[in-house]
């Protein structure tokens, strides 16, 4: 067992395999050094796959910072306000999420790293911290470098066509804007192609529900009923699950950088605008004269408080409205801006 | 010179050569996101052509097995037969035929092939804990737990050698709800 146990040495770090957008994939992934390759192990509980790559066979390691401490540390942060606000046993719970936060901070920040073959390009997701990366970085390239040897600055210039390498400074900026300007185009055609696989019929449907919602919300401003209530709710849901198929489908493709911001900012703003009305409604909830037993008494008397009773209720009301019709009258606007270009 | 080019991970766009094998990070030109990339001399190599195999001129040279017209260069590490250069596979330091790697793949007999093994103690494991949550089925799977932690003892786990901890944790598990179960039944029985 020693033996084997010298045969492979783990690399630090260990990360979730993403299988969906929401990573709920839940197989576990290590990266372990063997003699002449790399194992991937992802751990799926009941059984084990395992991806080789030999040393002679890797020919790069590209990592990228991403936000992902950042949109976590946000994601614990609400957490621990909301239930800092409900009395001292829910205190610990808040005080359970700060301590997430901190153990986030502390690991450093995150990032996605993957390895190129000649015919593949593989994520490693053990490898999601800066501090791994470099450690594994580190190890990886001085072995790889005994099997395949050592590539110059220079060698790397000559393969990639730079033009000279013995510039001046200037020489090398004219020589660098020209690699962003190949880039540029290259990222052009990059982009047409894409818009190909893409056409943003999601992201148009998504920014008429969202003028949809406003239209709702401005007649239950006027008028309260029911049906209407309810008919909301399910204008709402569809809108969740219209924004996180349009978020999925925005990543890699040619939809333009406003409309990109434009669709996290409308998930941000659904995120806190679901908030407040949890916290309005669990108020309204508890502050009720009559029973609340099954759904349509909470119907009920949800749709009995006017946004007249109370002024907060009315400021929500009114932002709502304004954000939903302008968001989705600028969203088309774009849409149709880029479809015409 | 190659047209072999290294992209931005997070927004595809190719990266020139100034960017490649620093020491920090470095922003993308389009998507400003810190990008480091370190490259080795495999990604300028050019692969090698495969040969075809030598056609075989003297009848009294040995011929590969699998292609009687080709000249055998190398016997085959594990079956011993005669292997033409077409046919031969490298792998582990040794030169082993196609058919070989399909029954080593098959039987387990190449480790390096392997790419995906059961873990039958984190099986015995959960099939110990689970049914604990609806305590009812715990009657079914004691038993159960116990015959396939004994069954699968032996059975290789994975790739990276596991203690027998969860098979033992599931051996004690199973057996307190056997016990549990057992003064249970004898009691209500009595």
């Amino acid at each position: 067992m020693n033996m084997n146990n010298q045969e492979y040495a783990k690399l630090r770090g260990k990360g979730f395999k993403r299988g969906s957008f929401l990573s709920l994939s839940g197989i576990r992934a290590s990266l372990w050094l063997g003699r002449d390759h790399i194992l991937c192990i992802y751990n799926k509980g009941y059984e084990e796959d395992y991806k080789r790559f030999y040393f002679r066979d890797i020919q790069a390691i590209t990592t990228h910072q991403d936000n992902r401490r950042l949109v976590w540390n946000i994601i614990f942060g609400v957490f621990a306000l909301a239930f800092a606000f409900w009395g001292l046993p829910l205190l610990m719970v808040s005080a359970f999420f700060l301590s997430l936060i901190l153990i986030n901070w502390l690991r450093g920040p995150t990032c996605t790293c993957y390895l190129h073959t000649a015919v593949s390009r593989e994520n490693l997701p053990s490898l999601n911290r800066l501090k791994n990366v470099n450690h594994a970085i580190t190890r990886l390239s001085h072995v790889i470098e005994q099997e395949q040897g050592h590539v110059s600055p220079e060698e790397i210039h000559h393969n990639l066509g730079e033009k000279t390498i013995n510039n001046t400074d200037g020489d090398l900026q004219k020589t660098a804007d020209q690699d962003i300007q190949k880039m540029k185009s290259a990222s052009e055609t990059g982009k047409r192609h894409s818009e190909k696989s893409y056409n943003g019929r999601i992201h148009t449907t998504l920014f008429y529900v969202l003028i949809m919602s406003g239209i709702l919300t401005s007649i239950d401003f006027l008028h309260r009923s029911i049906p209407l209530t309810t008919f909301q709710m399910i204008c709402s849901s569809g809108l969740s699950v219209l924004l996180i198929v349009a978020l999925v489908k925005q990543q890699g493709s040619g939809i333009s950088q406003w409309t990109r911001r434009l669709t996290w900012t409308t998930l941000g703003f659904m995120c806190v605008f679901s908030f407040i009305m949890y916290i309005i409604v669990m108020f309204l909830t508890f502050q009720s004269k009559t029973a609340i037993y099954t759904t349509w008494d909470y119907m009920r008397m949800l749709s009995s408080v006017s946004p007249y009773d109370n002024s907060f209720l009315l400021v929500i009301y009114v932002v709502s409205i304004s954000y939903c019709v302008t968001a989705g009258i600028a969203g088309l606007a774009m849409m149709s801006g880029s479809k015409n270009k | 010179m190659s047209s072999t080019l290294i992209r931005c991970s997070n927004c595809n766009t190719p990266l020139a050569a100034h960017f490649l094998n620093k020491p920090d990070f470095t922003n993308c030109p389009r998507c400003r996101a810190p990008v480091r990339t370190v490259v080795y001399p495999s990604l300028f190599r050019h692969p090698d052509t495969a040969s075809s195999g030598e056609k075989l001129l003297i009848e009294t040279e040995s011929s590969c097995y699998f292609h009687p017209k080709k000249k055998a260069v190398v016997p085959c590490g594990l079956c011993g037969r005669f292997l033409c250069s077409l046919c031969d596979i490298e792998f582990n330091d040794q030169h082993i035929c196609s058919s070989c790697i399909e029954s080593g793949k098959k039987k387990r007999k190449i480790r390096n092939l392997e790419n995906n093994r059961v873990l039958y103690d984190s099986i015995a494991l959960y099939l110990a804990v689970i049914p604990m949550i609806f305590i009812w089925p715990t009657i079914l799977t004691a038993p159960a737990t116990i015959y396939y932690s004994f069954r699968h003892w032996k059975s290789p786990s994975g790739i990276i050698p596991r203690s027998k901890i969860r098979f033992i944790f599931a051996l004690m598990m199973a057996g307190l709800q056997v016990g549990a179960w057992s003064l249970l039944l004898s009691h209500s029985l009595l």
